[in-house]
């Protein structure tokens, strides 16, 4: 390494490179919010396959089985743009009608709903929580029918109603059968935030790209040539980093599910 | 009562200033240098963004920079992201279908092939090669219909990764705007070379609006047509392009 130390400290206060640690900020806040979708949309879905109403069971199963099956790639370019689509033409409804009819679209540019990288962050979360969700509610469907049948029948036995049952033995009993699959499903999340910058976000890895291709500008900055690979390294050591956090704190959150346990030999 | 005036007041004078300044969004790329870029402060800079904000000046605009992905930047500018687009985009007849441009606020210049110094590739006669462009621009229409016969055709995002490929020995040549060339080859230290080989596509690069938005295109024309004929274009493109031989448009 033959820079100098001016060199190095300059990725301390260049502007892009700090642009570009900003936005880190993305793809945490995507997998958290996104994350919390998944928890939501899967004991939504799980609750729906194990009703005993047949619409809904077949409502959930659906949601459950066929989810899972389409890549998620799709799920996040067709979701944000069918949902953008969509209001804009409500909104075209009322502003212009006469685009709105004319099977044009654009309907017309007041009728435009702008999308800045919040509301496109908040469209990605949610279609990180459809898509994980349907994982999610495999996971918690499965966790809740290994609590054992005694624990429930007991509560019952006391004069629990059905919803105290649920929320106060059911659900805190089927954590420590849910965690593992749910850190399996919360990892495969955190994988799919890299793929933000087809939403027009400029995140972590379009910012690699940007900042690693080749340049010969010398108004642009430093002249250098492919170091690309530098900076998907970087990103590398960062998802390493944000596998082992994730790997504390589900071991943590499993210490406190195991507690009062029957079978609480887990760690 | 107080309170309700001191709230009026206050809307008065907000809708006063709005009324004063329209306020435009222009669309551009950030990713090609030297015309639209972002600066080591982070912000964008580069002569389109120079050029607009002198345009908004005198038209007595409020100009706001959006970074958008080239190859989607028509259709974004349509839906109505941005109001305008300056992003080195060259005048042609086919993007004319699609949007207005204002007059050009850079002459038209040629294009060019560039290709790593030990190449042998002869630009006149290209044949069995593999020829790089960026999507969706003008060399990448040229190069689809005069060069797709015998030779691979390789289009990529931004010229960066364009030349990444080049570089790395992945492509042979590469088609894209003379003064991009130019630049390029200069500070490469020897690594790049062009030839005197060029094809004159596009009519100049203007800024893009949509067809139905005729009095902003109407303002930005009367404010670029001064800004021209009193040098400041002149002197934006000098500015960025110290390799081109004015003068421009001040005769």
């Amino acid at each position: 390494m033959t820079e100098t130390f001016e060199f190095w400290a300059s990725y301390l206060t260049n502007g892009r490179h700090l642009n570009w640690y900003a936005s880190f900020q993305y793809t945490v806040i995507a997998a958290l919010l996104g994350g919390a979708f998944a928890l939501l949309f899967g004991i939504g879905g799980a609750a729906l396959r194990n009703s005993s109403l047949p619409p809904l069971k077949l409502l959930g199963t659906i949601y459950t089985n066929m989810v899972r099956g389409v890549p998620d790639v799709l799920f996040f370019i067709f979701f944000p743009l069918a949902f953008e689509q969509l209001v804009e033409l409500v909104i075209a409804q009322s502003v212009c009608p006469a685009g709105a009819g004319a099977g044009v679209w654009p309907p017309c540019p007041e009728a435009n709903w702008f999308l800045g990288t919040g509301e496109y962050l908040l469209l990605a979360s949610v279609s990180l929580g459809i898509v994980y969700g349907a994982f999610t509610a495999n996971v918690i469907s499965g966790a809740l029918n290994s609590v054992p049948r005694g624990q429930l029948e007991a509560a019952r036995a006391f004069g629990m109603t059905n919803w105290q049952v649920l929320s106060r033995v059911h659900i805190r009993q089927m954590w420590v059968y849910a965690l593992p699959g749910l850190s399996n499903c919360w990892l495969l999340l955190i994988k799919a935030t890299s793929l933000l910058s087809l939403l027009q976000i400029t995140d972590i890895v379009r910012g690699a790209n940007l900042l690693g291709a080749p340049n010969f500008s010398r108004t642009a900055g430093v002249i250098h040539g492919d170091w690309r690979w530098g900076y998907y390294l970087a990103l590398l050591l960062f998802y390493i980093l944000v596998t082992y956090l994730s790997e504390k704190a589900f071991a943590a959150i499993t210490r406190w599910a195991s507690r009062g346990m029957p079978m609480a030999e887990r760690v | 009562m107080k309170k309700l005036i001191a709230v009026a007041a206050v809307a008065v004078a907000l809708f006063s200033t709005a009324a004063n300044a329209q306020a435009i969004r222009v669309g551009t790329e950030g990713a090609y240098e030297p015309w639209n870029y972002v600066d080591a402060n982070g912000n964008l800079a580069g002569l389109d963004i120079d050029v607009m904000n002198e345009l908004c000046k005198r038209a007595g605009l409020e100009c706001t920079f959006v970074q958008t992905a080239w190859d989607t930047i028509i259709p974004n500018l349509n839906a109505g992201n941005y109001d305008v687009i300056a992003a080195g985009m060259s005048i042609t007849d086919e993007r004319k279908e699609a949007i207005n441009f204002t007059a050009d606020y850079s002459p038209p210049e040629a294009s060019g092939f560039m290709m790593l110094e030990s190449a042998t590739v002869d630009p006149a006669n290209l044949t069995g090669v593999k020829i790089g462009t960026q999507t969706g621009t003008i060399q990448d229409a040229y190069a689809t219909a005069n060069f797709a016969t015998g030779n691979t055709l390789l289009t990529f995002d931004t010229a960066s990764n364009a030349l990444a490929d080049l570089m790395a020995g992945n492509i042979d040549v590469i088609l894209a705007d003379s003064s991009y060339i130019d630049e390029a080859v200069a500070n490469s230290g020897g690594a790049l070379k062009t030839s005197d080989v060029t094809v004159a596509i596009g009519g100049g690069v203007g800024a893009g609006l949509r067809k139905a938005d005729a009095e902003l295109l109407a303002k930005l024309d009367e404010a670029l047509a001064a800004a021209k004929a009193d040098g400041t274009i002149d002197a934006l493109i000098t500015k960025h392009f110290p390799t081109r031989k004015g003068p421009f448009y001040v005769n």
